[in-house]
């Protein structure tokens, strides 16, 4: 039967991806974009700085970043990848436009100097080659000018809309050649978030260029984001057989004998009711890092009888979850999760897979992404959780655990 | 000048502790009267009351009914400061509805209606002092038309006129002006010590830079308390009582929107029958204010959710958009005013005095108490006053005479704009906060092209001006620089500019990339702070996308690598010495 998955981010793509590797068939709802569509281009599993991580990529976590196609291969020790603030910071896995310097180690990379708004390339060299890591490694990092097609009409262009003339075939390949002229013509070249909205814009520049050449981290609201997404998208196109995706709210689940009555949004305030009724869900519908889920008990009625739902209140309301006639509702706080105050008996009596192993009360009901967390998650934690709640639905469906209150 | 009692030559004539307006206006004052001043500020120019208030030069309506020297003077020197900084004043036109309902019935308050009629025309005698526009009667018909957001049944209500000013600006204005006619002005500079001579006369002051921990003495024949809320601290500093210098410390709370929702300002009654306000300010909507005593950290001053919900449930009985308003953040600031047992803090006066701590046995000292930013000028004439006749200095004021930087020539904006390049509202924008002077900021964008670059999206701010206020008006870090330029203040909180203004700040002020970027994340928390109690849940979820947004270029501020060696109490690393930043500001 099918499995709902609700929400379009790291998380739920990452289930979908699952599940449908593992031959279920999936229904993947999302209302918008999340957290994922602004993240930065990096992924972790821990805070960046904090201590370091030691654990390599997952096996089927590595294939999904290889399978959706907008990351970069991870090995070894993981990347070294420069943010737009002057900082050089470690991460597990990355968008395949970033630059990863931790193979160019002891190199001189040059930075594009060019008359682009907020990209003050030579403060910035100086800021990196300044870093712990690049004095450590005898990194450096030089401002080299480049004309970029177009100059003079760029000068005030915000960053997005620069990295979205490059999804020009044409353009692309100009900004390609220019970058190609720059400095030395042969040194790793490090350049703002201009290379695209689309994975394959980035390709095309770096044929025209002839070198390596890379983004630095994206801003709020930079071209990471759209990469993930158009990612995402192209990947629903291909695997036309086994993951349908639909767009709009889910608004209420409940309980049923056929399994979970679904009603989504229909737009003019109507909504209607999802068939066929699919067999479990997966809530992927984004944590601290999409805006701090909280769940925080309620007060309602007592009731004996098992009950769940999950509605969404009015057009973008909070998202609350009822069981047994109470209300467990998730709310969104930017101080974060405050689990201690609840104890955890309240996640898993919703049945939500805490640690990625463990299963309760309700066993069709399964959460992926930051909702399964108390702390802030990094993405590639959202990958892990999104992957651990499809190989839940699939071990407990095939060994037929009856539900149980 | 002269040689002073003790033998020995003063390094200057009036040391002024603080950087508000008062002390501005003071230290303007005695160099246009010919005194050697040096100005201490122990964080940064308008950090106190200055910076956190209503930013209005408004006359006082309310304290005409008990108090009407008040509304006069504060009328008579808000048309002064028209005319000395044109460029930094804006018309606010008030609305005042009477419900129905608030009065108990129609009869009541169509009554009410009347006396407040009746009031206002008292308040017109005093309106031509500050250019004000007499008031209007109005229907009930006509204020809807006005501002169609007005909900409830009125009977009508009245219109009067005040004035909104950007109170750091003046701050950094009248400093400005004194720092050209000689005087050393030091922000990030604490006074430790108030030092006297045997006989009690003060003889200077002992500081040290916050940032450089560097530390010195500076001594002088009198020195000037003007450090509002902290009064009573400083005096402490110079071994006097606590109550030497006593004040009614007020708290008071502004929550900010982002743009404008009215075209008028409001001014409603508080479930406590005060009576708060909403008016367009600048670019954003501003809410307040309350009224309490405080006993709290003065350094640390924050709104706290309770008092942010006061004054929103206040404003949307009558504004009930004000619900699905973004509230952007908060200002708190304390009121220096004047010490009297009993009354509600709402009925004490504003009205300020100056002490000659003779009385305790400190001649030469003299605390400035209470004072508003209307009248500020008027109370740095009274203060200069005592100062000179102590001196022996015959010069009259001619503060109300002589324009402030910027305030002499007045510059068409969307030309200025136009010459430079520049989008017309950053045009707009930047004359506003600089007058004449904002041609000294577009010639830097003649010289380099780059520092066209819009910095702060929001406000905006370029390049050129981050600059400026740097090298020109004493911005140390980047909260000096949001100070100056409101950079960071508008709906994105500083996520887009902080981090490329410490780049600009540690650049210019010679320290190192990591302390730009430690300066960045510590606007952003405090920035943060301060929003927080405004924010509603949907809210929160943007701006823990933001944090995260944030956090995966920056890292958090509890582990970013700090630099080796001596820093000052504030952390960062070390900066140019104080005559080079001195000769910077004076060029």
């Amino acid at each position: 039967m099918t499995v709902l998955v609700v929400g379009g981010g790291l998380a739920g793509v990452a289930a979908a991806w699952s599940l449908e590797r593992r031959g279920r068939p999936v229904l993947l709802v999302w209302d918008g974009p999340g957290a994922s569509a602004t993240y930065s281009g990096a992924l972790d599993r821990l805070d960046w700085d904090g201590p370091p991580d030691p654990r390599p990529v997952a096996r089927e976590a590595q294939e999904f970043l290889q399978a959706l196609g907008c990351w970069a291969p991870c090995e070894g020790v993981g990347a070294r990848l420069a943010t737009a603030s002057g900082v050089l910071r470690p991460a597990r896995a990355h968008d395949l436009a970033l630059l990863d310097l931790e193979p160019l180690r002891g190199r001189r990379i040059e930075v594009v100097d060019a008359a682009i708004q907020g990209w003050d390339a030579p403060d910035l060299a100086r800021a990196w080659s300044a870093s712990g890591w690049a004095r450590l490694t005898r990194t450096e990092f030089c401002a080299v000018p480049a004309r970029l097609p177009e100059a003079e009409a760029l000068r005030f262009l915000p960053e997005s809309e620069l990295a979205a003339r490059a999804d020009d075939p044409a353009w692309a390949a100009a900004l390609g050649e220019a970058l190609r002229g720059a400095g030395d013509g042969e040194a790793p070249l490090l350049c703002g978030p201009w290379l695209g909205l689309q994975p394959r814009s980035v390709l095309r520049v770096r044929e025209a260029a002839r070198r390596p050449l890379g983004e630095v981290l994206s801003g709020p609201g930079g071209p990471a984001g759209f990469r993930f997404e158009a990612a995402r998208d192209a990947w629903l196109e291909r695997s036309s057989s086994g993951v349908q995706a639909r767009c709009g709210a889910v608004l209420d689940v409940q309980q049923s004998k056929r399994g979970l009555a679904v009603w989504m949004s229909a737009g003019d305030g109507k909504h209607e009711a999802l068939e066929p009724a699919p067999s479990e869900l997966v809530l992927a519908v984004g944590g601290v890092a999409g805006g701090g889920v909280r769940f925080l008990a309620g007060t309602g009625a007592e009731s004996r009888s098992f009950s769940l739902s999950l509605r969404v209140a009015g057009e973008r309301g909070p998202l609350t979850l009822r069981l047994d006639g109470r209300e467990v509702s998730l709310e969104s706080g930017a101080q974060g999760v405050d689990l201690q105050s609840l104890g955890r008996g309240a996640l898993e009596r919703v049945g939500v897979l805490v640690d990625g192993t463990q299963l309760t009360a309700v066993a069709n009901v399964w959460a992926a992404g930051d909702v399964v967390a108390d702390r802030p998650r990094a993405g590639l934690e959202a990958i892990y959780a999104g992957i651990a709640a499809a190989r839940g639905v699939c071990r407990v469906s095939a060994s037929q655990i009856p539900l149980t209150v | 000048m002269t040689v002073s009692a003790g033998g020995e030559t003063p390094d200057v004539d009036v040391v002024v502790i603080g950087g508000g307006v008062n002390g501005a206006g003071v230290a303007r004052d005695c160099t246009q009267r010919g005194l050697r001043v040096a100005v201490f500020e122990r964080n940064d120019i308008a950090f106190g009351a200055s910076g956190n208030n209503s930013g209005m030069i408004h006359g006082g309506p309310r304290y005409l009914t008990y108090d009407p020297n008040v509304t006069y003077s504060s009328c008579l020197d808000s048309g002064h400061i028209q005319r000395i900084a044109p460029h930094l004043l804006f018309r606010i036109p008030f609305l005042m509805p009477v419900h129905r309902d608030a009065t108990g019935g129609g009869r009541a308050a169509k009554l009410s209606l009347t006396l407040l009629d009746a009031f206002f025309d008292l308040y017109d005698r005093y309106q031509p002092l500050k250019r004000g526009k007499p008031h209007t009667r109005l229907t009930a018909e006509e204020l809807q038309q006005l501002e169609p957001g007005l909900a409830g049944t009125t009977v009508g209500g009245v219109s009067f006129d005040e004035w909104g000013i950007d109170g750091v600006r003046l701050c950094v204005g009248n400093l400005v002006d004194a720092a050209e006619a000689g005087a050393e002005v030091r922000v990030h500079t604490t006074v430790t010590e108030v030092l006297r001579r045997e006989d009690g006369a003060v003889r200077g002051v002992r500081y040290r830079d916050l940032l450089t921990g560097e530390s010195g003495v500076r001594t002088a024949r009198v020195v000037v308390n003007a450090t509002g809320a902290w009064a009573p601290l400083t005096t402490a500093l110079g071994g006097l009582g606590a109550d030497s210098a006593r004040i009614r410390p007020g708290k008071g709370i502004h929550v900010f929107f982002d743009r404008r929702l009215t075209n008028y300002a409001i001014a409603v009654r508080a479930i406590d029958g005060r009576q708060v306000f909403l008016e367009p300010w600048q670019n954003l909507s501003v809410i307040g204010t309350t009224d309490t005593d405080y006993y709290g950290d003065l350094d640390d001053v924050v709104a706290t959710t309770e008092e942010v919900r006061y004054l929103i449930q206040a404003v949307a009985r009558v504004f009930p958009a004000i619900h699905g308003a973004r509230a952007i953040g908060t200002w708190a600031g304390v009121r220096p005013t004047l010490y009297a047992w009993g009354p509600d803090p709402d009925g004490l006066s504003r009205e300020h005095e100056v002490i000659d701590h003779a009385q305790h046995g400190a001649p030469g000292l003299y605390s400035m108490i209470g004072g508003k930013l209307a009248s500020y000028r008027m109370f740095a004439e009274e203060a200069t006053d005592r100062i000179a006749l102590r001196l022996g200095v015959s010069e009259r004021s001619r503060t109300h005479l002589t324009a402030l930087p910027g305030g002499d020539e007045l510059i068409d904006p969307i030309a200025l704009a136009e010459d430079a390049g520049i989008e017309a509202v950053a045009g707009a924008r930047l004359e506003y906060r600089h007058g004449a002077r904002s041609l000294r900021v577009v010639e830097r964008i003649a010289r380099d092209r780059r520092e066209a670059a819009v910095v702060c999206p929001c406000e905006p701010v370029l390049e050129a001006e981050v600059r400026y206020v740097v090298q020109h008006e004493w911005a140390q870090t980047v909260e000096d620089v949001s100070r100056r330029t409101r950079l960071g203040l508008g709906a994105c909180g500083g996520m887009r500019c902080a981090a490329r203004c410490g780049a600009i700040v540690a650049q210019l002020t010679g320290r190192s990339p990591l302390d730009g970027q430690r300066m960045a994340l510590d606007f952003l928390e405090t920035a943060a702070r301060r929003r927080m109690s405004a924010v509603g849940p949907l809210q929160a979820r943007q701006e823990a996308l933001s944090l995260a947004s944030v956090r995966a270029q920056l890292g958090s501020a509890r582990v970013i690598e700090r630099p080796s060696g001596a820093l000052g109490p504030s952390g960062y690393g070390p900066v140019q010495s104080a005559p080079e930043r001195l000769k910077g500001a004076a060029e």
